[in-house]
Parts: structure tokens; C-alpha cells; sequence
């Protein structure tokens, strides 16, 4: 089937099998491995990529079920070449990654939730990363890195 | 180190985030590939089964199956595992778990290699299976190896203990019963393995031991080591999950018949449950002895651990338990048994804390329960009993190094999760709910152990312009040691951290430094670039050269090596613990929890609202990652607490995947307070010990403590679910696993235990056919 | 069947996606959100040779109220039902419930629809529709619209009276009335992404109780003894709570699976229902 699909501003139409899905599409088919999958049953939120600017599950998607939308990974955030986004700047600085094979998924759940919540609590920060799972961190520093990036202007 | 520090002991961010954060392809299983084809490993359909039949013909004909690897394409020893290889690398006789491998496929794309996978007929003659470790030990259980099931017995006697319990006060007698905790690496195992042009065979895979994997690849392969080379860094996590091989050697094997094209496995999340190792479930019957005036007088302990269908690192886990089952308390008295025993439960082997956890729980609730009985304060009355330097631990070890016991102590006394304990259970709100604080405290063994070559090394490069390459074995599977790394090297060249790349866990760069298991990568990465870093100093000495830019020029004119190697041996103890291989430790890490937890009375659901977590690092190299490693550790305890177990009935899996085996995610996690004490180890690279291990320790014990301070029930399993809670403060019978019946199996199986005929004599089989490699001879 | 040999449809009208199930019945299934189908589908279940995607048909993403009937489009995702106002004012009890589904990346892609046609006993959606007594709308090509009252319309785990040519349109339902009580509980191994071993969903006035459970039976249940008392009561003290809530054991009927025993799911029918009625009653 074909579909034709804008990946972090660029048009991509390719034929795909049905089956393919989006995480398999954004991974293998354009070689965008920023975007990772952890548990493939949608839990971990590893994979989480933006799709018309909402949150989602690229490993619960099928890459048909994407012709004609906007998909953004982690790859899509940073502006330039050597320049980190506010919110990866955050993460950094706050140490909000240990491994990192989460942190895109992180990344991605917090754009649009940023967006539509700039001044969050800390409670509600912990709410909003509930549907991403960090082996590692604990996620205290994933909040303060958030709360870190809101102070700065949401991470917009 | 009085002078003054550049780098070590900043905060510096990690050298890793800025690519990390990209999403830049940092980890091997992101390898960009050319015309790459796909390997998948046919697990097997029984626990436990004789194989009468393996038949590929019908896989090797569908269309795009490049290869169908059996037992019979092992060209070396057809076994692994890192103390004796026990395992199967393609099972040909039986197969013993679920997880164990008997085929290997490579295809064009991975449906095809899974439709291979249904196309090989295995005939099975399914055979009685042992899935419960302390009927494993009795005779006439189902053997899972023709030498028996007791893999390791471990016995250490000390002490007049009979006399101590017929004097004692206060005896305290449970059974505990601790689960299979799941890594769950965000990573699964996966990697790339190719032959490439030159003959040699590289391997791409997150692991935490390079060298041995290596060893291990080139044993099954028959191959000369040097002609390997494992790429092992970065992992997306592994908590000594990828300790053991995970898929190298399928890599291996699988690359040798792909014509020099890079085949890639990757495991789904459900088959990375099943074959990969687990922690160790254990049971662990202790009873504790103290005088009326609160002096411990004696540990008695019946220990069982499940190691599952193959050893991996049963032996040194159950060992490094019993080590600790003093804790960081005198004990006068010991009595001892320990049994690592095979059952057809999936396999277990190294976890963050290595079986201390397991027993440091049993330990804590005993002592808080001697507290309660004596009337005394559960803080105070540990106290009492701490091992001060000089003094002998529980298995008799001199406790000669730094030992922080005493300072850790009074941090979580000062820390307001116990300073303030009154006020804070007080401020619950909903009348339906209790509050309580519990505490912990541990010690941890640090390095390998007594008898076991523990070393380090690494290769430094001086760059043109100045900069520096730092090349060591040891991986960074995210606890920030490549930054530590960088920092020890910018300190001791006197350059700046950005001037430092560190290359890790590449065979083809830098010399064996180990592993990254066991609390040593800061100790052993921080030593090896120290001596290192003095000859590269002396290189820059030798030319006279006022900078690094200039004595690189200098070099290369004159025809110097501009690369120089260090190597280290690790300190150990003087004397050994008889009969216990690998103990005891020499250098040990500390640390101490309280934990403020609130039980609803209606459910039973616990929620830990804030832990108190005090380190002892000796130094803190980057008092940041202290902290990230510290809250880590906590929510891994978290889970192991009150949600985690892999359930495995009758050898089958009941949550593979991560919709049912649950972990924590950031609603159920505390808020950590993390307290630094800095106990100086002068053995250690500028006065530090380590502490990646820690924090997980005393988390179980510090929330079961505040569970009976909540509602004054103790939990004797883990995790503490709302069920088991409910059902604890109901009184309900099925809450009570400590039942004559078991009373009598318990001893039942100490006598079949002490009485088994073992085919390995204890404390033999261990030696490691390893040394370091020596590149300066 | 490989995977590959599967085909994903995209219907650009409600008519076309009709056609397609009437005319390959079985053999199709609807696609929605996909988050519990996927999952079903890796694991080698609901391997339909035919999926048609539904998710962003037009005709199945209102949200209105009329004539008495607040109705909601089949496809609206539980992301939308717990940012509606209309939700927040007319069923506060089904946006609690939709903001408990999952996470943020679940709610962004599932669907209300795709909750009843899942029919899982444990769907948290549903305890709220048996509690607004709500009707789900079926829609086929040869037999038009009808409505189905919820508690009808499950049959069993994963079974529903929804024909193979059927699809989901809508559910419709009454408001909830200003200033009544309710209360939505669940309880999961988890603090989120938790799978519920009991749910519960309440609505209390003054003569009026609806008590629907979740996770502890082949369907959600209404309790109804339960109910009977509640809108009977004419005090709730705290005595009184407790023993109507101690009824609820007798009115459900769990199962032990691996996160929780039948007794203690029993149990907690009870204990959801105790908390949650001193919760709103604030006894």
C-alpha cells in the first residue's frame, strides 16, 4: 500500500506492506533509530513519537494508518547541528537520562504536554510521564529536568 | 587528595547526553546496516524435555532462510556460562527451560526467519520438571543435570552458636521469600554479528564483560580470541542483565554462514523475559539472637537460591548473600547453610545487589522485631551493634578498609524522613489510611572477591592538537562512568573534560578491565586511568614539550608511541573464608535508607512517598550521578518491594511482557532525598569506593519496616501487593507461609542438604581461565 | 498466516466501511485506535485477513447533546473525552474514567468505541456506560441503526451481540444530573498503566444509586442489591456505608488470574465500593 507521510518536514511516499508499522517504518524504512522500542505492547512509551502534534504509540500504529499525517521523532526536535532543544537542554543539565534508550520516548510526550501545560505541578508532571517507563533514572530528574524546562519558557 | 580538584567531585553533565538526547544511533541495536539479513533463535516448547528429533529441512527450503543452524554447527564447545558453561549453546540432548535455544536462523527479513522458525519439527519427550528450589534438594526430585541439583553448598560455621541462642534474650525465627525480579532493560539483547573482509569476526552487542563474551564466542567457535572483536558499548541498561552472553554467541555462529553479510538479532520483550537471566528467588530462613541489653549474639540462616536450568552466577551470588548475612552488624556467632540448586525455572543469574537484597530483608525485619521485643528504638539499637574498623564481620572477615557504617548511621538519623517521622506519619489525611517509616542499612562487597583475578587497565592516546583518547573494557550501560572516566582523565592529564574521549568496551582498543557487575567500574576505571595517566604525563615529560600540542608534534617526529597502557590489580583480603570461594570482600560500600510509606487499610495498596537514601561513596567522583544512581537504585527496590516478580508455574511464564509484569513508572515512585558520606578508602582511585549497587539494598527491608509501623503486620514475601498486604492485616490464613508443614520441609531439606554427595566439591570449579591481558610485556 | 498476508483497508466514509464489512463479514475486522488490537495481533490472536480502519471516519467523532441524549461518537479517543467540556458537564464519571485509561499516548489513539468492541471485562470505560445505563449504538448496511442498552450488549469476555457487518457507531446516554455524586475508583497493581483487578463506578442522589463494577466477572456488573440500599438509605453514616458496601461481595463473581485471587477481588468490590462511597459522602 502506499502512503505518503511528512517525517519531521520532509514528504516521504513509499509503498509499505500493511502490516508495517510505525516504529518499523520510522526506524528501518527512513533510518530514523532515534525513536526506540522497549516492550512493543505499548507500555513503556519508548517509541512515543508525535503524530499531528498529539503523543502516540509508534509501536501500536500501523504505518498505513499514517498517510497524510505529520510525524515528528526525537530526530525532528533539535534545530540545528550541535544545538540541543530547550527541553533536551533541560534534560541535560538536570540529568535526566542515565541510559537514554528511553529519553526520546520522555522527549516526545513532553512537546505537546508543555505546550498545552506550561506551568505544571510537580504531580502533574509525574502524571504525565506515567505512559513512559525509565529503568534507570527513577525519574526524579526526568520531573526536575521538566520542571527545569517549563521555568524556561515551556520548552517550546 | 588534599589539593585542590579540577574535575573530580563536580557535577559535570554527562559527556553522553548531548548524542543521547539527538537520538543520534548510539547503540548497536540502531546500527546502520548494509543489506543486513536476520537472525531469530527457536526457543523451546518445554520446561523440561528429552529432544529426540530436530529436523530443518523444511525451513531451510522456504524461500529467503539464508541458514538453519543446529547443536551440530557449534564447531567448539557447544556450552557457556561464566563460571563453568553449563549451557547449551544449541541444546542437543534436553532441553531444561523455556528460554533454552535449539536452532538459529538467518533470512532476508525477520518474518521470514520467524516463519522459518515454525518450519523446524522438534520432537519432544516431555520429562517431570522441579520448579520449586527447596524440593530441588530433596532426593528423588526430577534431576535437571545428571550431577545433581544442589549447584553450590556454601556452609560457614562460626562461634559457639548453640550456647548463644540457649543465652539469648530475644530470639527472632522467619522464613522470607524473595522474587524473580525482571531486569527489564529498556534494551533488549540484540546486536549484530559479521565476518568481515579481513576474516576477523566482529560483534556489535551491549554487554557488561567484553573480554570474556569474547573468550566465551571464541571457545564455542573454536576460534583464536584474537580474531574477535566485541563492540559492547553503549547498553540501554543492564543491571547485570547482560552480564552472561545474551546473543553474541548466536551472532557469532549465525555470521559465520552469511557470506560476510551483518546479521542482526534483536529479541522481542517477551522472549528477552524468558531466556534472559533473572534475579535469584530465595528463601531464607533466619532466626537471630540478642542479650537482653540489645547485643547481637548470633545469625543462623538457612539459605536456598533458585538459579533456574544453568548455573550462570548462582554460586558467587549465593555466596556474596551469605556474606552479608550479618549485614553491617557484629555477630559473634554464625551458622550458616547455603544452597544454590537448579530447577526448570528459566534462569537466574547477576542483579544489581547480587543476592544481598535477598537476605539483607530477612536481616532488617528480624533486628526491627528484636527492637520491638526489647522495647528499644530500631535505629539506636542498630547502633549498638555496628562493625567499627578493625572489628570481624559476620563470616569472621577483618574489616580493615573504610568502613562508613558509623557516619551513614548518623546521616539517616539527621535525614528529615527520620528526624521528622512523628510529624510526617501524623499528616495523613484520608482516616482509611496508616502511615509508618522503616529503615535499612547495608554494606556491599565491592570488586570480585578473594581469589578471583580482579584487575584493571587502559590505554590512553595522545591526539594531535592535544586531546586525549581514553580507551577501557568497561562499558557504559548508563551509570555515568564515561563521564566519570573523562573526569579521572582531565584530572590526572590536567586537560579539560571536553579534550577527553572515552572509548569503552571495544576488544580492539583497549585492554581487559572487566566487567561493569559488582560495584567496580568507578573503582577499576578511575585506577587504571590514573597509573595511566602518569605515563602519559612522563611521555609528555620526555619531550620537553611545554603543552600536549606541542608533545604530540614532538612525538611524532621523534617516533614515539604516542598511546600508553596502565594496569592495576585490585586489593584483596589477606585471608580467605573456608569453604566459600570468592569470599570474603576487601573494600565494601555502605548506605542506609528510611522510607515514609502510606497503607491504604481498605485495599492494602502501599505508596511509598518519600525515602531518605544515604551513600557512602568514599569519594564522589560526580556527586550528580551519586544522586541519579542513588534514585534509581531506590525505585528498583521499589519494585522489587511491592510489585515485581517474574511468575513462572510449572517452568511456563505467566507475564513475558511488560502489560503484566509491572514496574514502577513515575506515579509510583518517591521523592528520594540522597545523602552523600564520604568515608575515605585510601586503596581507592582518589579516596573512592563505588556505589551503584547500594541503593537498591536496603530499600525492601526500610519499606517492610514501615508497612508494620504503618499497620503492624510484616510481610515475609516479596513484593508486598495489595493482596498480600490485605490478606496479612485481615489475619487471613493464606497470608501465613510459615506453617509447620514448611517448618518440616525446611528441615527436611537441611538434612538432604548436608547429606547430599555433591559431584563438585565446594568452594572447587571456580577458577576463571582469565588473566590480564599483559600488552606492556 | 504471515502478517504480511494481512490488509489494512481505509474506508473514507462510514457507507464505504460498512461495504466492507458486509461484504467480507468475518474476515474483516474494525481497526480503531489499535491499542489493544496490536497487541492482540503480535501475539498471534485477531489475525484478520482484513482490517478496516475506522479511526478517522467523520461520522464517528461527534460529540453533542440533544433531546435528553448526550451521544459520542464511536472513534472519539479517550484523549477528547477527558478534555470535553460537554464531558465535564454532563459525564464527569466517563472523562474520570477515559483519564485513567492507559497513558497519555494510549488515550491520544484509543477510542471509546474500540473499549466496547475490545469488550474486555477490565475496560474502563465501561463500568461509567453501565452506570449511565448508555446504549451503543450498531450500525449495518442492510439493517440500518439500532440501539443496543450496554448491559445487553456484552455477552462474555471479548464477546459482544455486534453482527460481523455491524460496526460501532456511537453511544448514547443521559446526562448525569447537576450536583450528583460519583465517583470513579480503580485499582491496578500500578499507580498508572495498570491493568484493573477492580474498577468501580458510582452515581449517587437522593433515591438514586447506580453501582457498576469492573474486572470481576465475564462482564462488567451492575450490583444492584447494592443500589437498591443505597437509594433506600436515609442516612449514610458510617455503619450504614459499610454494610452496603459489604453486600457487594455477594454480587459479583471473579476469577484468580496472575495479579489477582478470586477472594481478594471479592473483597475489593467491597473496599472500592466503602472508600468510594466515604469518599463522596465524606464519612
Amino acid at each position: 500500500m502506499k502512503v505518503t507521510v511528512a517525517v519531521n518536514g520532509t514528504y516521504y511516499t513509499r509503498e509499505v506492506e500493511p502490516r508495517l508499522l510505525l516504529s518499523d517504518f520510522l526506524r528501518h524504512e527512513l533510518g530514523l533509530t532515534g525513536t526506540h522500542v522497549g516492550c512493543e505492547h505499548g507500555v513503556c512509551g519508548a517509541c512515543t513519537v508525535l503524530v499531528d502534534g498529539q503523543a502516540v504509540r509508534s509501536c501500536l500504529t500501523f504505518a498505513v494508518q499514517m498517510d497524510g499525517a505529520a510525524v515528528t521523532t526525537v530526530e525532528g526536535l533539535t534545530p540545528a547541528e550541535g544545538e540541543l532543544h530547550p527541553l533536551q537542554e533541560a534534560f541535560r543539565e538536570a540529568h535526566g537520562l542515565q541510559c537514554g534508550f528511553c529519553t526520546a520516548g520522555f522527549l516526545m510526550t513532553l512537546v505537546p504536554y508543555l505546550a498545552e501545560h506550561p506551568n505544571p505541578s510537580e504531580a502533574e508532571i509525574r502524571e504525565a510521564l506515567s505512559g513512559n517507563i525509565c529503568r534507570c533514572t527513577g525519574y526524579q530528574n526526568i520531573v526536575k529536568a521538566v520542571q527545569l524546562a517549563a521555568a524556561k519558557g515551556g520548552g517550546r | 587528595m588534599t589539593n585542590q580538584q579540577t574535575w573530580i567531585g563536580k557535577s559535570v553533565h554527562r559527556v553522553d547526553a548531548p548524542a543521547k538526547l539527538k537520538g543520534e544511533p548510539v547503540y548497536m541495536t540502531d546500527r546502520p546496516l548494509e543489506n543486513p539479513c536476520f537472525g531469530r533463535v527457536l526457543r523451546s516448547r518445554y520446561p523440561h524435555a528429552r529432544i529426540l528429533r530436530i529436523d530443518t529441512a523444511k525451513a531451510s527450503a522456504l524461500p529467503g532462510v539464508i541458514c538453519v543452524l543446529t547443536h551440530k554447527d557449534v564447531p567448539g564447545l557447544n556450552g557457556f556460562g561464566i563460571v563453568i558453561p553449563d549451557q547449551p549453546v544449541l541444546c542437543f540432548d534436553k532441553v531444561r527451560m523455556m528460554g533454552d535455544a535449539l536452532a538459529l536462523v538467518a533470512a532476508e527479513t525477520p518474518e521470514i526467519a520467524a516463519a522459518a522458525l515454525d518450519l523446524i519439527e522438534v520432537d519432544y519427550e516431555p520429562l517431570p520438571i522441579v520448579d520449586d528450589a527447596l524440593a530441588a534438594i530433596m532426593p528423588g526430585s526430577p534431576l535437571v543435570h545428571e550431577t545433581g541439583n544442589i549447584h553450590l553448598r556454601t556452609v560457614i560455621r562460626r562461634g559457639e552458636v548453640a550456647q548463644a541462642f540457649a543465652e539469648a534474650a530475644v530470639v527472632v525465627d522467619h522464613v522470607y521469600f524473595t522474587p524473580r525480579q525482571a531486569h527489564m532493560f529498556l534494551e533488549t539483547e540484540g546486536g549484530v554479528g559479521q565476518l568481515m573482509p579481513n576474516g576477523e569476526l566482529h560483534i556489535w552487542c551491549p554487554a557488561q564483560a567484553a573480554f570474556r563474551d569474547r573468550l566465551q564466542v571464541a571457545r564455542l567457535l573454536g576460534w583464536d580470541p584474537e580474531r574477535i572483536r566485541e563492540y559492547s558499548s553503549p547498553s540501554g541498561g543492564a543491571f547485570g542483565g547482560k552480564d552472561e552472553l545474551t546473543v553474541q554467541h548466536y551472532l557469532a555462529l549465525l555470521a559465520l554462514h552469511t557470506g560476510g553479510r551483518p546479521v542482526k538479532i534483536h529479541l522481542s520483550r517477551e522472549e528477552s523475559t524468558v531466556a534472559g537471566i533473572k534475579r535469584h528467588p530465595f528463601m531464607v530462613q533466619m532466626r537471630t539472637a540478642a542479650a537482653a541489653d540489645g547485643t547481637f549474639l548470633a545469625q543462623e540462616a538457612f539459605v536456598v537460591a533458585d538459579t533456574g536450568a544453568y548455573a550462570s552466577l548462582g554460586g558467587p551470588v549465593l555466596n556474596l548473600a551469605i556474606e552479608h548475612i550479618g549485614g553491617v552488624y557484629r555477630f559473634p556467632s554464625l551458622n550458616v547453610e547455603g544452597y544454590c540448586v537448579y530447577t526448570n525455572n528459566g534462569i537466574s543469574g547477576a542483579f544489581r545487589g547480587f543476592g544481598v537484597p535477598q537476605v539483607l530483608v530477612a536481616l532488617e525485619s528480624n533486628i526491627d522485631e528484636i527492637a520491638r521485643r526489647l522495647g528499644r528504638d530500631p535505629l539506636d539499637l542498630r547502633r549498638q551493634n555496628l562493625i567499627q574498623r578493625g572489628d570481624l564481620s559476620a563470616i569472621g572477615n577483618p574489616m580493615t578498609t573504610g568502613v562508613g557504617n558509623q557516619a551513614v548511621l548518623e546521616a539517616l538519623e539527621n535525614s528529615p524522613t527520620w528526624k521528622e517521622r512523628t510529624a510526617k506519619k501524623a499528616a495523613v489525611t484520608d482516616p482509611w489510611k496508616r502511615r509508618g517509616v522503616g529503615i535499612g542499612l547495608c554494606m556491599q562487597g565491592l570488586g570480585l572477591g578473594k581469589g578471583i583475578p580482579d584487575y584493571g587497565a587502559a590505554v590512553i592516546e595522545l591526539l594531535p592538537g592535544g586531546k586525549f583518547k581514553v580507551g577501557i573494557s568497561i562499558q557504559e550501560i548508563g551509570t555515568g562512568n564515561q563521564t566519570a572516566y573523562a573526569q579521572f582523565a582531565a584530572e590526572a592529564l590536567g586537560c579539560d573534560v571536553a579534550d577527553v574521549e572515552v572509548i569503552q568496551g571495544d576488544t580492539g582498543y583497549s585492554a581487559d578491565a572487566g566487567t561493569v557487575t559488582a560495584t567496580r567500574s568507578v573503582f577499576t576505571g578511575g585506577k587504571a586511568i590514573q597509573i595511566t595517566a602518569e605515563k602519559m604525563v612522563a611521555l609528555l615529560r620526555s619531550t620537553g614539550a611545554e603543552s600536549y600540542a606541542a608533545a604530540y608534534a614532538v612525538a611524532r617526529e621523534r617516533g614515539l608511541e604516542t598511546k600508553v597502557r596502565g594496569s592495576f590489580a585490585w586489593p584483596e583480603a589477606d585471608e580467605e573464608i573456608p569453604g566459600a570461594f570468592g569470599l570474603p570482600h576487601h573494600i565494601y560500600g555502605y548506605g542506609a535508607q528510611a522510607a515514609l510509606v502510606e497503607v491504604d487499610t481498605l485495599t492494602g495498596e502501599v505508596q511509598v512517598l518519600e525515602v531518605a537514601s544515604v551513600v557512602d561513596t568514599g569519594k564522589s567522583i560526580n556527586p550528580m550521578g551519586v544522586e541519579g544512581q542513588s534514585e534509581g537504585g531506590v525505585a528498583q527496590g521499589v519494585g522489587l518491594a511491592l510489585m515485581e516478580d517474574t511468575v513462572v508455574r510449572e517452568g511456563r511464564f505467566l507475564n513475558a511482557n511488560m502489560s503484566n509484569y509491572i514496574i514502577p513508572t513515575a506515579g509510583d515512585v518517591p521523592k528520594v532525598e540522597t545523602f552523600i558520606v564520604e568515608v575515605h578508602e585510601e586503596k581507592g582511585p582518589s579516596g573512592a569506593k563505588g556505589m551503584g549497587e547500594v541503593p537498591i539494598v536496603p530499600t525492601m527491608p526500610a519499606i517492610f519496616g514501615a508497612i508494620y509501623d504503618a499497620v503492624g503486620v510484616q510481610m515475609f514475601r516479596a513484593p508486598a501487593t495489595p493482596e498480600r498486604v490485605y490478606m496479612a492485616m485481615m489475619g487471613d490464613p493464606s497470608a501465613t507461609e510459615d506453617t509447620p508443614a514448611l517448618r518440616a520441609r525446611i528441615a527436611e531439606g537441611r538434612r538432604a542438604g548436608l547429606a547430599a554427595q555433591l559431584h563438585q566439591t565446594e568452594g572447587e570449579g571456580y577458577a576463571q581461565p582469565k588473566g590480564p591481558e599483559d600488552e606492556e610485556a | 498466516m504471515l502478517l504480511s498476508e494481512m490488509k489494512v483497508v481505509a474506508p473514507g466514509s462510514l457507507t464505504e466501511a460498512l461495504r466492507w464489512l458486509e461484504e467480507h463479514q468475518d474476515r474483516a475486522r474494525p481497526l480503531a485506535g489499535a491499542t489493544d488490537a496490536m497487541v492482540r495481533v503480535k501475539e498471534g490472536q485477531w489475525r484478520s485477513p482484513i482490517w478496516v480502519e475506522i479511526r478517522r471516519l467523520p461520522e464517528l467523532q461527534r460529540m453533542d447533546q440533544a433531546d435528553g441524549w448526550v451521544t459520542v461518537g464511536a472513534a472519539v479517543t479517550y484523549g477528547r473525552l477527558l478534555r470535553s467540556e460537554l464531558m465535564a458537564q454532563t459525564a464527569p464519571l466517563l472523562a474520570a474514567a477515559a483519564r485513567d485509561v492507559g497513558s497519555v499516548q494510549i488515550q491520544a489513539m484509543g477510542t471509546l468505541g474500540g473499549n466496547l468492541g475490545t469488550a474486555s471485562p477490565a475496560g474502563d470505560t465501561i463500568p461509567p456506560l453501565f452506570a449511565l445505563e448508555a446504549e451503543v449504538g450498531l450500525c449495518s448496511r442492510g439493517g440500518g441503526e439500532r440501539w443496543v442498552p450496554v448491559e445487553s450488549f456484552f455477552l462474555g469476555p471479548g464477546r459482544t451481540v455486534r453482527r460481523p457487518d455491524e460496526l460501532i457507531t456511537a453511544v448514547r446516554f443521559a446526562p448525569q444530573a447537576p450536583g450528583e455524586r460519583w465517583k470513579w475508583q480503580k485499582l491496578g497493581l500500578r499507580g498508572a498503566q495498570a491493568i484493573s483487578m477492580v474498577s468501580l463506578a458510582l452515581r449517587l442522589q437522593p433515591g438514586f444509586a447506580r453501582v457498576a463494577f469492573g474486572a470481576v466477572g465475564p462482564t462488567v456488573l451492575r450490583a444492584r442489591k447494592c443500589e437498591a440500599w443505597l437509594s433506600q438509605a436515609e442516612a449514610f453514616d458510617l455503619a450504614t456505608v459499610r454494610s452496603i458496601a459489604q453486600m457487594a461481595w455477594k454480587e459479583v463473581a471473579p476469577i484468580s488470574d496472575v495479579r489477582a485471587s478470586a477472594a481478594y477481588r471479592q473483597q475489593m468490590a467491597c473496599a472500592l465500593l466503602e472508600r468510594g462511597l466515604r469518599e463522596v459522602l465524606a464519612v
